[in-house]
Parts: C-alpha cells; sequence; structure tokens
C-alpha cells in the first residue's frame, strides 16, 4: 500500500501541478503515445472538468467578464482551492472569495457581488426542503406568546446586502441582455424558494432590518423595538405582523416558535 | 446462477425530466448518478422521487474512489446510504478506480496499477462498503489512457481476482473495453472471454471520440459499430445482462436515445434466445435478493 500511496501523491501531484512530474517515470511510453503525452492528457482533462463545472455554475459572472478574464478566474481558482467534495456542485463556492482577495478582480467590487447571486441561487436551488409554517398557525398564536416569538426559517432563505446595482446587472445577462453601468445602489437583496422555484425581491430598507433580526433568532419583540425607527409605536406592531404573513405566505417561514425554553434548546438552528 | 435481468435502460439526466414524466416512455430502468442526487432537498429530489415512483432504478456513482489510499470516506458512504433508502435501487455500482487523495477530489476515475498489492488493499475496502451498505456491489471497468510499469497482470484478471476475493459483482463497460483495447493495445475478446461470468450483473454502453491516435471516453457520440458488435460478443459470452446507454454530453432528445436503446434490444433478441429475456421480477419497492448480502467471515 506504500507504494500505491506514492504513485497516488505522484499522480495527483501531477494534476495539481504539472511541473510536479514524478508519475511519468512510472508510466509506460508507447510508440502510439508518450508517457508524457499520456500523462497530459490527464492533467487537461483534470482542469477542463473543474471549468466546466464554473463554467456551468456561473454563467452571469462569465458573461460580464467576458471569456479571457473569466478564464483567468477559473485557472487562479483551480490552482487556490483544489476540491475537497465528492460532488462537483461544491466546487465552486468559494469563488466570491478569491474575488475579494485577488487582482485584477478586487479591483471590481461588483463582480464579487454578481458570484455570490449565482451562489445564492445555486443554495436556493437544492437547499433542504421543510414543511411551511401556515398563516393559520399564526392566528392561532396565543396573544401572550407574540413578544417572545421566533421564527425559523426554509435553507433556502437568504440576505444579499450589496453596495452595487449587481442585481440589475445579474439580471440583464441572465436574460441574455446587455448589462447595465455599474453604479452605486446600496440594497439588500432577498432569495428564497416557493414551490421548488427560485424567487428574488429588494427590500426596503425596514424589512431588511426586520428579517436581519428574525434570522438571526431574534423576537418579535425585538423586531419591533427596530421598526420604530421607521415606524410610528401605532404603526408599528401592524408593519412587523405585515412582514411575518408575507413571509409566511411566501413559503419562507419553517416553524414559529412561542417558547423559549424550546427556543434554547434548538440553539443553532437558524 | 441466473442473474437478474433488468432488461434495457437508460442513464437518467435532467434535460429528460419534464418529457419522462409527461410521456412515461417504455424503457425499463433508470441509472442515475448518485453524486448528483447527494444533495439536501429541491427539484432535484423531487424529480427523483417522481420518476422512481414508475421506474426501477439502479445508482451508479463516481465519488467512492474505492483504490484510493485515502481512507474511506465515511461522509459520503453515509450520504449513499441515505440515497440508497430513498432510492431503494435494484444495485449500487461505481468504478474500479481512484479519485483522490489526502481529501483532495480530482473528479476523474483514475486507472490503478494491476497488481497483488492493489488487490489486497481494493478488496478489504469493497469488504468495508459491503458490510457498511449490507448488499453487494457492482464495479465498473475504466477506459484508461496510461499503463504503469509496475502493473504484473492484465486488466480481465485484475477485475476478476478482486470480485472474486471480495465477493463483489462487475458493470462490464463494453465501451471502456474497446477504448483501452485501442489505446493499450490489448484484444477486446480476449478481454471478454477472461471475466468470469458469474460475476457480471450490467453493462454499459457508450460513445466515444477519437482523436487520431487515442480514443476518448466521451459519452458524447452514439454507440459507433464496432462497440455494437464486441456487444454481441459480450452477450454471446454472458447471456443476458441488464443493458444501459450512458449519454454525458451533446444529449439528444429523449425519443433519439431511446430509439439508440433498441439498437440495443435488437441486437439481444437477434443473439439469445427469447427465453433468457424475460424481464426478472422485481417489484420496484425491493433490492434483488441476489445483492443480499451477509458476509459468512
Ligand atoms: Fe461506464
Amino acid at each position: 500500500m506504500h507504494a500505491l500511496r506514492k504513485l497516488q501523491q505522484d499522480f495527483l501531484g501531477y494534476l495539481l501541478d504539472d511541473t510536479v512530474v514524478g508519475i511519468v517515470e512510472r508510466i509506460e511510453s508507447t510508440p502510439r503515445r508518450s508517457a508524457e503525452q499520456r500523462m497530459a492528457f490527464y492533467g487537461n482533462a483534470y482542469k477542463l472538468r473543474l471549468k466546466e463545472a464554473l463554467t456551468t455554475d456561473y454563467e452571469c459572472l462569465h458573461g460580464y467578464l467576458g471569456d479571457d478574464l473569466f478564464e483567468t478566474l477559473m485557472e487562479k481558482y483551480i490552482e487556490s482551492y483544489p476540491s475537497h467534495h465528492p460532488s462537483l456542485r461544491y466546487f465552486g463556492q468559494h469563488i466570491a472569495k478569491l474575488v475579494e482577495q485577488q487582482e485584477p478582480f478586487r479591483q471590481l467590487p461588483e463582480v464579487a457581488e454578481i458570484a455570490r447571486i449565482e451562489l445564492a441561487f445555486g443554495n436556493s436551488f437544492d437547499a433542504a426542503d421543510c414543511q411551511c409554517a401556515s398563516l393559520e398557525q399564526l392566528a392561532q398564536l396565543d396573544p401572550e406568546a407574540w413578544a417572545t416569538l421566533t421564527l425559523r426559517f426554509h435553507g433556502a432563505v437568504q440576505l444579499l446586502p450589496q453596495q452595487y446595482n449587481s442585481f440589475q446587472i445579474w439580471r440583464a445577462l441572465s436574460n441574455e441582455e446587455a448589462p447595465p453601468q455599474k453604479t452605486e445602489d446600496e440594497t439588500t437583496w432577498l432569495i428564497w424558494r416557493q414551490d421548488l422555484v427560485s424567487q428574488y425581491r429588494a427590500l426596503e430598507q425596514a424589512e431588511s432590518v426586520a428579517l436581519t433580526i428574525a434570522l438571526s433568532a431574534g423576537s418579535f419583540a425585538d423586531i419591533c423595538t427596530a421598526l420604530l425607527e421607521y415606524f410610528s409605536e401605532q404603526e408599528t406592531p401592524q408593519q412587523a405582523v405585515g412582514y411575518l404573513q408575507r413571509w409566511i405566505n411566501d413559503q419562507m417561514v419553517s416553524e414559529l416558535n412561542q417558547d423559549q425554553e424550546k427556543k434554547a434548546a434548538d440553539c443553532g438552528s437558524f | 446462477m441466473r442473474r437478474p435481468f433488468l432488461g434495457f435502460g437508460l442513464g437518467l439526466r435532467t434535460e429528460h425530466y419534464s418529457y419522462i414524466l409527461e410521456h412515461k416512455p417504455a424503457v425499463d430502468w433508470f441509472e442515475i448518478l448518485s453524486e448528483n442526487y447527494m444533495v439536501p432537498g429541491g427539484k432535484p429530489l423531487d424529480y427523483l422521487d417522481k420518476i422512481r415512483n414508475d421506474y426501477p432504478m439502479v445508482m451508479h456513482g463516481v465519488s467512492l474512489s474505492i483504490g484510493s489510499t485515502d481512507a474511506l470516506n465515511s461522509d459520503y458512504l453515509k450520504n449513499l446510504k441515505k440515497l440508497m433508502r430513498r432510492v431503494q435501487p435494484q444495485w449500487i455500482s461505481d468504478h474500479l478506480c481512484w479519485t483522490g487523495l489526502n481529501n483532495t477530489n480530482s473528479h476523474d476515475l483514475l486507472p490503478l496499477p494491476y497488481n497483488e498489492d492493489t488487490i489486497t488493499h481494493v478488496v478489504d475496502r469493497v469488504v468495508q462498503v459491503q458490510d457498511y451498505l449490507g448488499q453487494r456491489i457492482l464495479l465498473e471497468n475504466l477506459s484508461s489512457y496510461v499503463t504503469y510499469k509496475n502493473s504484473e497482470m492484465t486488466e480481465w484478471d485484475f477485475v476478476n481476482e478482486i470480485a472474486r476475493r471480495a465477493d463483489c459483482h462487475i458493470l462490464l463497460d463494453i465501451n471502456n473495453i474497446f477504448v483501452s483495447a485501442h489505446n493499450h493495445q490489448f484484444d477486446p475478446e480476449s478481454y471478454l472471454a477472461g471475466i468470469d461470468s458469474d460475476r457480471v450483473m450490467q453493462f454499459h454502453l457508450a460513445g466515444h471520440s477519437y482523436n487520431g491516435e487515442m480514443i476518448i471516453d466521451t459519452h458524447d457520440h452514439d454507440v459507433c459499430d464496432p462497440v455494437w458488435a464486441l456487444y454481441a460478443t459480450a452477450l454471446k459470452r454472458f447471456g443476458a445482462v441488464s443493458t444501459m446507454i450512458e449519454r454525458d454530453d451533446d444529449i439528444p432528445e429523449f425519443p433519439q436515445l431511446r430509439q439508440e436503446l433498441s439498437i440495443a434490444e435488437d441486437i439481444a433478441v437477434r443473439t439469445l434466445q427469447a427465453d433468457a429475456l424475460v424481464l426478472s421480477d422485481i417489484s420496484p419497492q425491493q433490492t434483488h435478493t441476489e445483492l443480499n448480502y451477509a458476509r459468512t467471515a
């Protein structure tokens, strides 16, 4: 097994960096093809397969950067983030991180935002299924329980705070239209999944604040307190209930949690 | 042994989901790529469940990495078993290869050196996997582009020996035999003649491409005539074996692929006695007993 391990180390070493050629002397050359040519075949196939996965997952990013820059990005990514997962589905998940850190991409802050949008849609697509909470359940809540009410959300629900008009850029590209010029536009976008189809919309600041609190297990009372920044004392509870109803209607909420003790036991469920 | 015979199947591909659900085409079974459904939820599993309601399925994986010198990936095995419980497949297969090392996945099916060391190593791991899954698995022969200097036997002896010692089954890919025979200059019929018939449970057929010197296993073309001829030879040698066509690129419309599958059926009808082609009586909810596995250690 020791010899086999060494062979595999040399083989994988070559795939990750084709200047590491220890494997070549372990391969038979034939008149048809030399050992170098035979290994080059595996080296090319390795990169091609990973590039194909990135190209599938980041179609709009590819469209925005163009072929050459996207090719540079893929080369850098393959070098920096080898796959540690049995499925290619998860290979490209760190691409926004690379974009933020490496030249020339870090000069283009909207690029990481576009990458995060595509990643979020990917996550929403196959996030775990769950039972959704209903408006009837909300109506049946004990009035006493409202203050401490917390929500558990469907795994597809994701908030994307953006500094630029990246969503408009993404939307144009995904409709195969010319993207608008980059402009500053501080907006939080919401992605969720309804009847197995991913949805998205821009949030007003008040709703984005409320949802951020709810997603981090804040209570209905916490939400109301925060909303006082935006609404009068009279309007606030009604606004907060309105948000809750919409989230429930949109199949974003999996559970209404009115028991503080249970919530503590469920810690980490959000 | 009378091996279970599922008939003629196709690989389940996302491009064909709606067609299959709408038209319920006459296909005996589908082979799914296990990793595509090892996801938390959403559409992939929804389609899988719906199509499973109408068709028997087998599961085919690419990431078991049975020949790697890393420890077996227990998370992967856990997810595989979870999927197995959901799908209730007729059987589960993967490849006789390694795919990664040091927790880094190449996402390629990499060849092993054919020697005693590798056999001992792989057999031990197949036994572990079968113990964990509680059933025998099928291992598929690769198409490969290199020969290691420390290989000491033919590929078919290597495949047989592992199947015999690990008590597992063989998924014989007829196209892979053809591809490797060309790339390594061996006789594909000697390969077929050298494989233990009792171990063969399934055939793969596929198209390939030729780059002028090597044949590449691309699954992006129709099955070619020499591979159909080799398939006929395989049927003569092994009898009726559940057969499917793999298509992974340039995927045609479903009816066209279904049409290609009838070529396989026609060859089988011409080559074998009619009674050999009677489908095994397998209820969709039941794994065939031939796969049941209890190690007598
Ligand atoms: Fe195959």
